[in-house]
């Protein structure tokens, strides 16, 4: 109250100003929109491209070898569409990555990897049972998921992200997986209680 | 200052050009991936809900930005949202939110959930956001501001909003950790917490903090300006202490949470006519419950949950008053006490068709079996006032979210609420949230919502005040046009619109007969305003806040201007990694324009900035963290409210913050 009256709000635009320079110079990075609350399914969606790029799948799951890897997304889709078009601009093994929503009549067959949101846990059982005999990579974000018969399990531990592997259903579906990711995962087996 | 503060800038400007602070996450690796701090866990929550799908405004403070900017209580996390106010009457903290937050309501017009439960008292419908909050902010996961009303999926009194805080898990502290703190005022502050993930599925958290502050030891307060008042100078009577305890435990479908918090606070302001600098004028409020929820899927897509809950809330003030002039005694303690208990239990059926539907139904029971207020000198023993209630509350509510195309989401619900204290309301509340290209939303919302009287308003008698149980609710409806906008390199462009009209205010007025104070449906308050946001986040890096609000409340019949109300808000807040993933520095800032008084003067505008500088090891061990508050030791004060002679209430000078934590795995 005894200070000059000038000089608050000068203090407040230089301020202001400097935050929203910084706010919108341009970082060096061709990176997609993330918001904050997205960080946790752009990073999720970053896992996808990487198991896919350490998993084999079995000799003529693909047509030609341009032939694109279907990463099919069942029910509700909480990945943004920003991050999937990046995703899109990628190939794996000479594959292009084409994402496409797996709805509940869909076969779940012509998918190579399949994504079951935690908000559509009700149906993963269903979708299991509905990939077998397919070598389809079944990745879920559902507590229990591999035990169920998934073969790839997100999780969140200690506000970090790590995975379950199911070596019997990567097995079960004819795929190789690298020792790389086996080395990374927390390897869980079926939960003989089912 | 604004000198030593430019080149500070200036570097972490150059830093942020030049650190990798805008990775594509695509191009990371596994190994880069895992170690990616994951702040907002939808996941858990099992009803992941995409925050531009939400029926609503929502802004989101993480544990992270709680450490990174050093927030010491809700109130400091809230001050920072946009379009946020906080107002400070040096014994509880009161919230603003679009133009509206009148000294001294107890900030009855939010909700305040831990982990969905209401932590709103029985009595004055308060909800403790200050330095009297049973939570410690380190147990924070997230909060999530939910602006306008949202009273269809909860209780009465989401008037203006819902402050939705999420706590941290077992796994997130797994498995010993202590933080401890120094501050201004001779502050100390302590904190042990054990958490895990058992082998088993069970997962505990336990925690228990202590804080004890002197307070500042002179507060000048100009309306005692006298010899016999000590010329306004109230000493040593600033100091409080509080003590935390949370529990939370999770075993299949279940979580129980326990939360429990007490503190004592001296009262420098010689609140109610007491007398001016004594340190025995206190308030001690005790906060505590206990939540079991049980979550259960069941077959075709159906989730039923339900919770049952016990809650305890007691308000004891101790009061000095000088009798001597009515040839009394100089000196009689007075005791104000409201003491509430009450338990609840919430059913929610929700069903998800596969893609593109779902709704949610559900009732609550609540049962407030002692709602007691009370007023007695304790020598010589006279009781003024006592009065002991109950009261139920009965909803039903349900809501549908469809998808009728892409990109375009209905959401709608309908809220019936039956108070045992003034009868029933229906309430309705629509969303239609359109995403007509990627990265671009618009949300047409409406609401329409009640704040239910309390117990306080309804029935508080003690000398000086009256009853008036013929309250009935104040009633708001809710229109808001939200635009959001994503673009490249991390950055969200939001403008919103609002018009809220307030109906059947529940007002405090002087009966001019009596003298008396009392509550009345007096007045109809708009509210109308705009507010513009750019923000950016990149994750693990810079990220940063400029938000402007424009806020003209009105009030409708007298065309004045409303108490406590800036018309302008600016916050500002940057985060920068100074060393990738180890040093963070951090600056937020307030702007609060002028706001009228309850005498009709004008409290000044004000400027506050705070700095935090974070250390943190690269295994996450331990954690160094120093903070500068109102950096530029801006004066400044804040309207009091009604039972203070105080026209304003001068508020912290420049003061600091040091904190350490560690973890043993």
């Amino acid at each position: 109250m005894n200070r000059p009256r000038h000089k608050r709000p000068a203090s407040l635009i230089i301020i202001s100003m400097m935050v929203l320079w910084i706010l919108l110079s341009s970082a060096s990075s061709r990176a997609v929109a993330v918001n904050e609350e997205d960080l946790e399914y752009a990073a999720k969606l970053a896992f996808l491209y990487n198991f896919a790029k350490f998993i084999e799948w079995p000799p003529g799951s693909f047509h030609s070898p341009s032939a694109p890897l279907v990463i099919c997304i069942a029910g509700r889709d909480p990945f943004s569409p920003g991050t999937e078009n990046e995703l899109r601009t990628r190939t794996v093994s000479g594959h292009p990555i084409e994402i496409r929503p797996l709805r509940a009549t869909d076969p779940v067959g012509v998918c190579g990897m399949v994504f079951i949101p935690v908000t559509e846990r009700d149906q993963a059982d269903n979708i299991l049972q509905r990939s077998r005999g397919s070598s389809t990579l079944t990745v879920g974000e559902i507590p229990g998921f591999a035990a169920r018969g998934g073969i790839i399990n997100l999780t969140v531990e200690g506000n970090r992200l790590h995975f379950e592997i199911n070596q019997l259903a990567a097995e079960r579906a004819g795929l190789k997986i690298s020792s790389r990711l086996f080395s990374l995962a927390k390897i869980v087996t079926d939960d003989p209680r089912r | 200052m604004i000198v030593a503060i430019l080149p500070l800038l200036a570097t972490t400007e150059a830093l942020a050009q030049e650190s990798p602070s805008g990775p594509d996450l695509t191009d990371m690796s596994i190994e880069e991936l895992m170690s990616l701090r994951i702040e907002s866990v939808y996941g858990a929550s099992g009803f992941k809900q995409k925050v531009t799908e939400a029926p609503a405004s929502v802004t989101i403070i993480t544990s992270e930005d709680i450490q990174r900017y050093g927030y010491r209580t809700l109130a400091d996390i809230l001050r920072n949202v946009p379009g946020s106010y906080v107002t400070y009457d040096r014994n509880y903290d009161y919230l603003g939110v679009r133009g509206f937050g009148l000294p001294g309501q107890y900030n009855n017009s939010f909700t305040l959930l831990f982990d969905g439960h209401r932590v709103n008292d029985n009595i004055f419908d308060a909800a403790e956001i200050g330095s009297d909050s049973p939570l410690d902010v380190d147990l924070i996961d997230r909060v999530e501001v939910i602006r306008g009303p949202n009273s269809s999926l909860y209780v009465a009194s989401a008037f203006l909003g819902v402050i939705n805080v999420i706590t941290k898990r077992g796994r997130d502290v797994s498995h010993v950790a202590m933080s401890g703190e120094v501050a201004s005022y001779q502050t100390y502050k302590g904190r042990i917490s054990y958490g895990n993930k058992l082998k088993n599925g069970l997962e505990v958290l336990l925690s228990g903090s202590f804080y004890d502050s002197q307070g500042q030891d002179r507060l000048f307060f100009k309306e005692f300006n006298s010899p016999a008042t000590n010329n306004g100078i109230a000493t040593n009577a600033d100091g409080e202490e509080l003590h935390q305890f949370f529990a939370g435990a999770s075993w299949g479908g279940f979580t129980l949470h326990g939360v429990f918090g007490s503190r004592e606070k001296t009262i420098p302001t010689a609140s109610f006519g007491s007398i001016f600098n004594v340190t025995g004028t206190r308030t001690v409020d005790v906060r505590g419950y206990i939540d079991l929820r049980y979550e259960r899927q069941l077959a075709h897509g159906w989730n039923l949950s339900s919770r049952t809950y016990y809650d305890h809330f007691d308000n004891d003030g101790t009061y000095e008053y000088d009798h001597s002039a009515s040839d009394g005694p100089p000196l009689v303690l007075n005791k104000n006490f409201a003491h509430g208990k009450w338990w609840g239990e919430e059913v929610t059926v929700s069903k998800q068709a596969f893609g593109n539907q779902r709704w949610i139904a559900g009732t609550e029971v609540q049962d407030s079996f002692q709602q007691d207020q009370g007023n007695y000198d304790v020598e010589p023993f006279l009781e003024y006032f006592s009065d002991s209630r109950t009261s139920t509350v009965v909803s039903l509510y349900v809501q549908d979210e469809i998808r009728l195309r892409k990109g375009l989401i209905l959401n709608a619900g309908l809220r019936y609420d039956h108070y045992s204290t003034f009868g029933g309301t229906t309430n309705p509340r629509g969303a239609l949230i359109y995403n007509p290209w990627e990265n671009t939303t618009f949300k047409f919302l409406y609401g329409q919502s009640f704040r239910a009287p309390n117990m306080f308003e309804l029935y508080y008698d003690a000398p000086g005040n009256q009853a008036n149980p013929s309250l009935r609710p104040e009633t708001v409806k809710t229109m808001e046009l939200v635009w959001e906008q994503y673009l490249p390199k991390h950055l969200l462009l939001a403008v919103t619109g609002f018009d809220y009209p307030i109906r059947h205010l529940i007002n405090e007025q002087i009966d001019p007969a009596s003298g008396n104070a009392f509550f009345a449906n007096a007045g109809s308050l708009e509210l109308r305003g705009l507010e513009f946001v750019v923000s950016r986040s990149v994750p693990g890096g810079l990220q940063g806040r400029l938000s402007y609000s424009f806020q003209n409340a009105t009030d409708a019949s007298t065309r004045t201007a409303v108490t406590n109300s800036p018309k302008h808000l600016v916050q500002a807040s940057l985060s920068v990694p100074v060393v990738p993933h180890k040093v963070f520095a951090s600056m937020d800032l307030q702007y609060v324009s002028r706001r009228i008084t309850l005498a009709g003067t004008y409290s000044g505008a004000y400027v506050v900035p705070n700095f935090t500088l974070l250390r943190r090891s690269a295994s996450d061990k331990w954690e160094l963290s120093a903070s500068l508050y109102n950096a530029f030791n801006e004066r400044y004060a804040d309207p009091a409210g009604h039972g203070l002679l105080e026209n304003e209430i001068v508020q912290d000078g420049r003061n600091f913050r040091i904190k350490v934590g560690y973890r043993f795995h």
